[in-house]
């Protein structure tokens, strides 16, 4: 191998980096809004966190806590996890269960357009009676 | 000759930390969580030291320029990872990895006696390790047996963290230690040899992984078929590994569930304290998230028990499905190299991991369609080099060869059922690279190379 094929492999080699880069990138993206639409859909279906239906709450991490709403006979239908800047990473709808529907940024939340109020979300947890650090509202 | 024994030692090191990182001991598990990459650094370090006496850029082949890619594609990956520092970390040990085994592969490129030194090496750490497993068995019995529950039977785990662990590692050694065996000249030498490869298969055997038993078997039958030059010879050797295969299976079925044990620790749920607030909630503790799918719907009940079964998939196959549809949504590049643990969610109710135990969708994960390729194709091709470069092979050359394609192959079939091709702290990682550079170096080209050992 002369050292122009090994100039020449090299370039193509990083072209294709850059090109997965690219891709790469814009499938993080894609997924972030399919993702955040999912999720918009059932935080809309949920209406107002402070619903009639909240049945539950679920401490998942220091950072994220979710709320479960009630839906026919199941107290825990549906759910919205919310991270410390108030943005909802994960929604579950388990009507369809044993095969529920997840949609989830839990591994990329900044991408997550979806935005609720976190202090009404601490507050709803203490009136749960959740005794422990929640986390500071933005 | 020092350099190849400081180099051995290193092997054996990384071999045993690796497993004792993931171990049954666990006051043991701290140290050797930080020796291990210790010991990778020792071995880097001997490997490259070994490959620059004597360098020549003649020796340089698809495999080196193959593993240069495998490293900058995980490299590259930090620029869409979703956690691009521990993709950087990840990556770089993995790179770390690969220079190590690459060098070494450099080193032995076409000496028969060197290559021999390091297949015994590998075999000398799995021997350690199941020699290990038995002396935690005579003195931490609960240590070393994963208990009997009611759909479980109780299964060996050796000195490995669970029935599953340890196994690996033994598993990719099963055909190099029959090699071992094989070529043993002196009576003792057979003898330990003999004494390890039964050491090896009944650690498998008594630990009812259906993935070691897949993989170590695999190996041990592509080694059967790869070393012998008759076909008479091939199809004795292929039937004994079958033969032995199907009496490994009877023996894995004999120990049963006791429909009374309670449930493993593990599997018991931690009860959430909910002190009670102004707004009432419901009495009852939401579904494990862990659980989701598979559970069925509220209210109705859960009675169908699901014994672990020879062909059953203990609940990989759901796992398997959400974890390809989770890739799907980033189908070309992925998450990013070493994501697999933070993107993967272990939902699933019949499924307990936090990897979907798959290393081919664990990749697909990572580096999409592309990376998945690119792995596959790359030891495929060291399989398929390998074993067409035998025809130019005779005798000891070629039984090692073979041995170590065998070592490669249990290592793809045991991908099927664990994720860790990738992985450099699993304890099967190194064995498999390792046995992978062993055999590019062995592989002749084209025409018959000059014997420079």
């Amino acid at each position: 191998m002369t050292r122009k094929h090994v100039f020449v492999a090299a370039m193509v080699a990083l072209l294709a980096v850059a090109a997965l880069a690219v891709i790469g990138r814009a499938e993080a993206a894609h997924r972030g809004r399919e993702q955040s639409r999912g999720i918009a859909r059932l935080a809309a279906e949920v209406g107002a966190l402070d619903s009639p239906s909240l049945d539950s709450y679920r401490y998942f991490s220091a950072d994220v806590q979710c709320l479960l709403y009630r839906r026919g006979g199941d107290p825990f239908a549906l759910e919205l996890c919310i991270d410390g800047h108030g943005r909802v990473v994960e929604a579950i709808d388990r009507r369809t269960a044993p095969e529920p529907r997840i949609w989830s940024l839990r591994d990329d939340r900044s991408r997550s357009s979806v935005r609720v109020d976190r202090v009404e979300v601490n507050r709803l947890l203490r009136e749960m009676g959740w005794p422990g650090p929640l986390p500071p509202a933005p | 000759m020092p350099l190849e024994r400081a180099l051995q030692v290193s092997i054996v090191a990384l071999i045993l930390l690796t497993v004792l990182s993931q171990g049954s001991l666990l006051s043991w598990l701290e140290p050797a969580r930080k020796l291990r990459w210790a010991a990778l650094l020792v071995f880097a370090a001997l490997a490259l030291v070994y490959a620059l006496v004597g360098f020549d850029r003649r020796r340089l082949g698809f495999a080196h320029v193959g593993a240069a890619l495998l490293c900058a594609l995980a490299l590259a990956s930090v620029l869409w990872s979703s956690f691009p520092t521990l993709t950087f970390e990840r990556a770089a040990v993995f790179t770390v990895l690969l220079v190590a085994c690459g060098a070494l592969g450099l080193g032995v490129a076409g000496r028969t006696t060197s290559t021999r030194r390091f297949v015994e090496a590998i075999v000398g750490g799995a021997a350690l390790v199941a020699l290990g497993g038995l002396l935690v068995l005579a003195f931490r019995h609960d240590r070393a047996v994963q208990p009997a529950t009611s759909v479980l039977a109780a299964r060996y785990q050796g000195l490995g963290g669970g029935p599953n662990t340890a196994t690996m590692v033994l598993a990719l050694v099963t055909p190099l230690a029959a090699y071992a065996l094989l070529e043993a000249r002196r009576l003792v030498a057979r003898l330990a040899a003999l004494a390890v490869l039964l050491a090896v298969l009944g650690s498998i055997v008594a630990s009812g992984s259906r993935g070691a038993i897949v993989g170590g078997f695999g190996g041990l039958f592509a080694f059967a078929v790869l070393a012998p030059t008759s076909m008479r010879q091939r199809v004795t050797a292929a039937a004994i590994v079958l033969a032995l295969l199907v009496v490994a299976v009877v023996i894995t079925r004999i120990p049963q569930p006791q429909p009374g044990a309670p449930a493993l620790p593990s599997a018991q749920e931690e009860p959430v304290e909910r002190p009670p607030g102004k707004r009432p909630i419901s009495p009852l503790d939401p579904p494990r998230l862990s659980d989701d799918v598979g559970h069925p719907k509220f209210g109705v009940a859960e009675t169908t028990r699901r014994p672990r079964t020879l062909f059953g998939s203990s609940g990989r196959a759901q796992a398997w499905e959400g974890a390809v549809e989770l890739g799907a949504e980033r189908p070309v590049a992925g998450y990013g190299f070493g994501t697999e643990d933070r993107v993967f969610v272990d939902r699933y109710a019949e499924f307990n991991s936090n990897v979907p135990e798959n290393s081919y969708i664990g990749i697909f994960l990572q580096l999409g369609a592309v990376g998945l390729a690119a792995f596959v194709a790359f030891l495929a091709a060291i399989v398929v080099r390998g074993a067409a470069g035998l025809t130019r092979l005779a005798g000891a050359e070629r039984r090692l060869s073979a041995a170590c394609a065998g070592a490669v192959v249990g290592g793809l079939l045991l991908a099927v059922f664990q994720s860790y091709v990738y992985a450099v702290g699993n304890n099967a990682t190194g064995s498999l690279w390792i046995s992978a550079f062993l055999l590019a170096g062995l592989t002749p080209a084209r025409r018959r190379p000059v014997e420079l050992g």
